[in-house]
This record gives C-alpha cells, sequence and structure tokens, in this order.
C-alpha cells in the first residue's frame, strides 16, 4: 500500500484493506486495470475532503476497482497533467471536478480518444464526450426555496429582493431562474414585487449587505424577505436586516447549510438554507463510474444543457435546513461537514433545542 | 583595467569551458542533475507505482508536460545570465492564450496566423519590458512585478473573465499530434549520430586529461546514448514524437548554439559577468537587454500557442505561478541568480527533473501538496551543492 500514502487516515486504510481483502473475484471480472480515477480541484476545502472524496472511495472499493484521486489545487495546467497521468495508468473510468468548465472539453475529448468513458462532476463540461453528468439540480433549490417562502408566510404579497451569486455562474443563474418559475405568476399579477436584484462578483457577503441595506432604505423597510443564492450573501441580508432591527420577521434563504447559517436558523433570523447530499454525490458517480468501466450503459433521469450541448443529468437530492430538522442535518454531516460545537457555542438558551446538548 | 581584463575572460569563456577542468565542473552539474532525474524515473517506477513511469505513453506525455516550464526556463536563464528577471511570465502567457482564442474564434484565423501573431504579441510585451528596463532604468524585478498584475487584468478584461474554448483543427493539432513514429524514429537517430559520435570520439582521444575530464567523457557518452536510445524507443512506441516535444527541441538547439557560438551569446555572458566593464569593452548592453526581453517574448508566445493548443482552452487565470518554476527550473539546471551563469541545457534539465517529480508524485496517488514540498527542496538541494562547492573551491 505504500502507492497511496496520499489522504488516506486511519480508518479510510483499514476500511479499504478490508474491502481490497474480499474482493479478488469480483475484480477478475473488470475488463481493465480495474482503477477508476477522480481528478478534483482541491482537497482544502471540507466537503471535499470529508464528503464527496471519502464516499467516492467506499464505493468504488465496495464494488471492487481501485479509486485513484487527485487533486490540483485550482490549477488549470496541473489539471490536464493529472487527467494525461489518470489516462496513461489506463483507468477504467474518469471522473472529473473540473476547475473550469470550458477547459475540461478537452480533457473529455482525450479520454474519449483512450476509449474511456469520463464523468463530470459538480461542474457541467459542455462536450459530447462526457458519458454521464452528477451534480444538484440547481433549479430545484430555487424553486424550493421561493415554494418554502410560500409554505410559511401563506401570502407572499410585497416587496422582495435577490441576491445572486457571481454572474455568468451556472450555479448563480439557475438558482436565481428557479425562484422566477415559481414566483413569475405573482410577479405578473402584480402581488410580488422584486425591488432589488443584483448579482455579487465573488459571492461577496459585504455587496450582499449593501444591496439590502439600500433596498431597506429605498422601500422604508417594507421588504418581506431576501431570496440569496448562498449563506455567505444570505449572512449579508442578516446583517442589514437586524440593522434595522427587521431580523427575524423577513424570510431569508440561504444555500450550503454554512456553520453560520445553521446559527441564523437556529436564532430565528434565516427561514433555510438548501444543503446538497454531497456524500450521495460522490456514492452516486464512483456507481455510474463502476457501471460504465464494466462497459454497462447508463441511462439520466434528465438531460442538462451545457454552453448548446445537451449533457446526461444525474441529479443529486438536495433539501432544506430549517429549524424543524437541523437537529437531523446535524446528526448525519457534524463534525464532518460543519462543526455542531461550533454552532451552539454561546448560543442562548431560548434558541436551543432538544438534542442539541450533547453539543455544548 | 582590471575590470577589462575581467570581461576579457567572460568573452572567452567558451573557449576555456571546452578545455579547462572548470568546463569539466559544469557538465559535471549537468550529469548529476540527468542522473537525479533517472533515479528518480526509477525509484517511481519500481518501488512507489506499478511500473507507469517508464513507459513509451508516460515518457511521451512527461516530454509533453515539461515543455511549457521548459520553454520559459530557456528565456528566463538568457535573462538571469545578464541580471535581468521577468516576474511576469505567466501572465504574459495568459493573455497571450486568451488573444490565441480571440484570434481563432472571433476572429476566425487560421491556425498560422493566429501562431504568428501570438509570438508577436508576446514579442511586443518583452520590447515594452525591454525598453522601460533601458530608457527609464527601472529594475527589471519592478516591471515585471507589476506586469504580473497588469497583464493579469487585461487577460481577464478581454474576455470578460470567460474561458474561450474549442480552437480550429488546424490549431488543435499543434500540441495534440504527433510526427509519424517512423519518422520519429529516423529524425532523433539523425540528431543523435552525431552528438552521440562527437561524444565518443571525445571519449577516445588520447592527450593530457585531467581524471574527472575523462570519467565526465565516459558519462556524457553514455547517457547521451541512453537519452536518445530511450527517446527513439518511447515515441517510435507512442504514437511518435509530440510536436511540442519537437518545438523544444528545435528551440533547445537553437538558444544553446546562439549562446554558445555568436557574439550575442557571449556579449550576454559578458553583460551578466560585469555590466560595466561590457559596457566600457565597447558591447551595445541596452541593446542585449532589450533582445533579450523581446526573446523571453516570443519564447513567452510559443509557451502560450502550446499550452492553448494543450487545453484548447484559454483561462485568464492560468499560470499564477509559472514564471516562478521557470525560474526555479532555471537555478535548478545551474543559473546563478546575481548573473554571469547558467545554460540552455541546464534549464531543459532542471524542467525536466521538476516535471519528472510531479508526474511521478501524481502517477503514485500523492496529493499535489507533496509535490510542491518536492519542488522546494530540489531547489534548496540544487542551490545548496553550488554554495557548497563554490565555498570549497575558494577555500582552495
Amino acid at each position: 500500500m505504500i502507492k497511496r500514502f496520499s489522504g488516506l487516515n486511519r480508518r479510510e486504510f483499514l476500511a479499504a484493506g478490508t474491502a481490497l481483502a474480499a474482493l479478488p473475484a469480483i475484480k477478475a471480472t473488470a475488463q481493465g486495470t480495474g482503477r477508476i480515477g477522480f481528478a478534483m480541484e482541491t482537497f482544502t476545502v471540507p466537503r471535499w475532503r470529508n464528503l464527496d472524496k471519502p464516499s467516492f472511495e467506499e464505493a468504488v472499493l465496495a464494488a471492487g476497482f481501485e479509486p485513484v484521486v487527485v487533486q490540483a489545487n485550482f490549477d488549470v495546467a496541473q489539471q490536464l497533467r493529472d487527467v494525461e497521468n489518470l489516462l496513461s495508468q489506463g483507468v477504467d473510468a474518469l471522473c472529473i471536478v473540473p476547475i473550469d468548465s470550458n477547459s475540461g472539453i478537452n480533457m473529455a475529448r482525450r479520454a474519449a480518444r483512450e476509449g474511456v468513458p469520463v464523468i463530470a462532476y459538480n461542474t457541467a463540461i459542455p462536450s459530447p464526450d462526457i458519458s454521464a453528468f452528477v451534480s444538484r439540480d440547481n433549479g430545484n433549490v430555487g424553486r424550493t426555496a421561493a415554494q418554502a417562502a410560500i409554505d410559511t408566510l401563506g401570502d407572499i404579497s410585497g416587496k422582495w429582493v435577490i441576491c445572486s451569486g457571481q454572474a455568468g455562474n451556472a450555479v448563480a443563474e439557475e438558482v436565481t431562474a428557479g425562484y422566477f418559475e415559481v414566483l413569475q405568476p405573482m410577479i405578473d399579477s402584480g402581488a410580488v414585487e422584486i425591488v432589488s436584484h443584483e448579482y455579487h462578483s465573488g459571492w461577496d457577503p459585504e455587496s450582499a449587505r449593501q444591496q439590502v441595506e439600500n433596498a431597506l432604505t429605498a422601500n422604508a423597510n417594507e421588504i418581506r424577505g431576501v431570496f440569496c443564492n448562498n449563506d455567505g450573501m444570505a449572512g449579508g441580508a442578516v446583517a442589514a436586516l437586524e440593522a434595522q432591527g427587521l431580523a427575524g420577521t423577513a424570510f431569508v434563504s440561504g444555500q450550503d447549510a454554512t456553520t453560520e447559517a445553521c446559527r441564523n436558523i437556529l436564532e430565528g433570523k434565516q427561514n433555510l438554507s438548501s444543503f446538497t447530499r454531497f456524500d450521495v454525490m460522490g456514492r452516486t458517480a464512483a456507481e455510474l463510474a463502476v457501471a460504465l468501466a464494466r462497459g454497462e450503459a447508463v441511462t439520466a433521469p434528465m438531460t442538462y444543457s451545457a454552453g448548446g450541448e445537451d449533457i446526461p443529468l444525474h441529479p443529486v437530492e438536495d433539501f432544506n435546513v430549517t429549524r424543524n430538522n437541523i437537529v437531523e442535518y446535524l446528526e448525519q454531516y457534524s463534525p464532518g461537514y460543519v462543526d455542531a460545537s461550533v454552532i451552539v457555542a454561546g448560543l442562548a438558551d431560548e434558541f436551543m433545542l432538544p438534542g442539541l446538548e450533547a453539543y455544548r | 583595467m582590471t575590470d577589462l581584463t575581467q570581461s576579457t575572460q567572460d568573452v572567452r569563456a567558451k573557449d576555456m569551458r571546452r578545455t579547462s577542468l572548470a568546463s569539466s565542473r559544469r557538465d559535471l552539474r549537468l550529469v548529476l542533475l540527468l542522473g537525479v532525474t533517472v533515479v528518480v524515473w526509477l525509484a517511481f517506477h519500481f518501488i512507489f507505482t506499478d511500473g507507469f513511469v517508464l513507459t513509451p505513453r508516460n515518457l511521451s506525455t512527461l516530454s509533453v508536460q515539461m515543455t511549457v516550464t521548459a520553454i520559459l526556463a530557456m528565456g528566463m536563464t538568457m535573462l538571469l545570465i545578464a541580471r535581468e528577471i521577468d516576474l511576469s511570465a505567466g501572465a504574459v502567457m495568459a493573455l497571450v492564450m486568451v488573444l490565441v482564442f480571440q484570434f481563432q474564434i472571433t476572429l476566425g484565423l487560421s491556425a498560422t496566423s493566429t501562431v504568428l501573431l501570438a509570438l508577436a504579441a508576446g514579442a511586443v510585451v518583452g520590447l515594452l519590458h525591454g525598453a522601460l528596463r533601458v530608457w527609464l532604468l527601472i529594475p527589471s524585478f519592478i516591471i515585471t512585478l507589476a506586469g504580473f498584475s497588469w497583464l493579469r487584468g487585461v487577460a481577464y478584461i478581454i474576455p470578460d473573465g470567460q474561458t474561450l474554448a474549442g480552437a480550429s483543427d488546424g490549431f488543435y493539432r499543434i500540441s495534440n499530434s504527433e510526427v509519424p513514429p517512423i519518422a520519429s524514429a529516423a529524425l532523433i537517430v539523425l540528431v543523435a549520430v552525431p552528438l552521440v559520435g562527437r561524444a565518443g570520439f571525445r571519449m577516445l582521444s588520447t592527450g593530457e586529461k585531467p581524471t574527472l575530464t575523462r570519467v565526465m567523457e565516459v558519462i556524457q557518452f553514455a547517457l547521451l546514448l541512453a537519452f536518445a536510445l530511450g527517446a527513439a524507443w518511447a515515441f517510435y512506441n507512442h504514437r511518435g514524437l509530440p510536436y511540442p516535444t519537437l518545438l523544444l527541441g528545435v528551440l533547445a538547439f537553437g538558444l544553446h548554439w546562439l549562446m554558445q557560438n555568436t557574439d550575442f551569446g557571449r556579449h550576454v555572458y559578458a553583460v551578466g559577468g560585469n555590466p560595466e566593464a561590457a559596457k566600457r569593452v565597447g558591447i551595445n548592453v541596452r541593446l542585449i537587454v532589450v533582445l533579450l526581453f523581446v526573446f523571453m517574448g516570443i519564447l513567452t508566445g510559443f509557451a502560450a500557442v502550446v499550452q492553448a493548443s494543450l487545453l484548447d482552452a484559454a483561462p485568464p487565470g492560468i499560470g499564477e505561478l509559472l514564471a516562478l518554476n521557470a525560474i526555479s527550473a532555471a537555478i535548478i539546471g545551474g543559473t546563478n541568480l546575481f548573473g554571469g551563469q547558467g545554460s540552455i541545457p541546464g534549464a531543459v534539465a532542471g524542467a525536466l527533473l521538476m516535471a519528472s517529480i510531479s508526474n511521478g508524485l501524481s502517477l503514485a496517488g500523492v496529493n499535489t501538496f507533496y509535490q510542491m514540498v518536492a519542488t522546494g527542496l530540489i531547489l534548496l538541494a540544487a542551490v545548496g551543492v553550488d554554495s557548497f562547492t563554490r565555498r570549497h573551491e575558494m577555500r582552495m
């Protein structure tokens, strides 16, 4: 095992060992080298390290294949080298988290030239050489956020603010489009008015805070709520609302269920944060890669249009974290993804929920 | 007068290199570097991976993976020899790549015009840097540090932060195709026969020579032969010689010849050895410096063409640390950061060693973070060895 002293801790190492010991019979049926490559953009973000990567590796091992996971530290040229190196090891299938969507096209083309099936992971690669795209359905994130506002408030008529992420970014564009899918009939009838909608470069929380601040000023604080593409900007919105004593009365949505958002949800300042099951995402990609490596056909439930190319999308479940299910969420994803002890540290007793004491 | 004597020595450095013990010492450095590279290959092939390294396919891939750094390292070496530096190489490359895709997609130009315009764009940036250097007398560190920022900014502005992808087939083929295997093998034999032959003759020639020189001649002959046979084997068995590797070879031969056999080359060493003296013996130091920056620009243009075709996309953020990698490769290859010393083969060997370590660790599935540690340690080791031998020589 000297070859793979990279990212394995002892527990993963033992699990890998057990799985490897159990698989010689299955491995023999694999047509090629029995390796499946995963070219990631980074290991530094907790999500990748604690959810995507281990669940991918576990599922690949369980199927009798050997995972080879590399990361390019956000360097596109390095990622191309990683892909070349994985191909020259003769992987049977390849998963790529493209650092840059369009730069992934030639990586997919190279793999296709070798007859290696490619899965785009998390970020789309607009290429006909893609066998599958595993990602969340961003539109669904937007639709469920808007629907949750209706379910929470009943009548949502009034003035609303939308904080979108980086312009041109697929996540920002699609989540935002999801809001409009639900809101458009009410906008058309005049019940709902979007008084402010801005894109924030770098998903900057401070610039979102200023947007909400200005919207409050311009509308004499009569804002029903703020839809935010992510939790950083939701935090900015909460800060602006708090300054006007409106935190807790206006509806706020976000995405990623971060430590900051969980705290705001517990304190009632943020209503929800959408969370994608990244562990399920890793497992889904691994299972697809294994099937493709065995030469089986996979059918996607949806198609996704990326840069004029329709690619087969395998959507991964997302759900809204609210005060109602946050305890359950923390049970599953702390401390791997967020740290519950940080969330409840110093939290006023009135906001505590049964089941959270254990983290104190 | 002492200055003048020293510069004459520098000007005649090439003749001395060929005859003296010092020449053997310099060759020793290069041989050591290639030796370490071979050890790295063997270690990764037999110990750390299941024999992935020394395959025709991986050696072909490796030869392409090193090209961008190697091309820039050659330009950097020439600049460093003359006591100049270019911190903006990565930004210039990104800018030229962005322009390449504008030429290809927005303007629909042919591959040939695209390449020529890319080289011209690189040359223009180089000319600008050189002009600022010699007329405003701003240190090149500052000029190119500014370029590191503003040129990168322009690279983002032109495509509005977007990555364009999908060049014409002609342009795509530049980095994604190969000279046919038979022709590749023939080409390698054609180039290798005179080189290996000359080394062989030198090895067999009698006459009074220090022991070190004798040993070096044998090792050089063996290494040249091994690399030639290895290259012929690898490229013949995997699709043929990739065009980026061929380009690197042509550029390396050309620049090595330029530095060793022309007045320009001798003057570059003289300027770096002692700029004052160089000026006094009538060398046009300003012209030399401007030309060096233009060379660097053109080489960056070549690197951009290779990288753009390889990726078939132009992400404006590419190559943040490329200039530093090129400087590392140059220094590992024996270039003195304070001028006067360095060689083109050294720069290529430095880039090859860095690429080999990165390739080996990547094949072994080791995290990129360890690759960064390894590169840093190699750099320290290379400079450490130099420093040690120099102190040792001084004491003698």
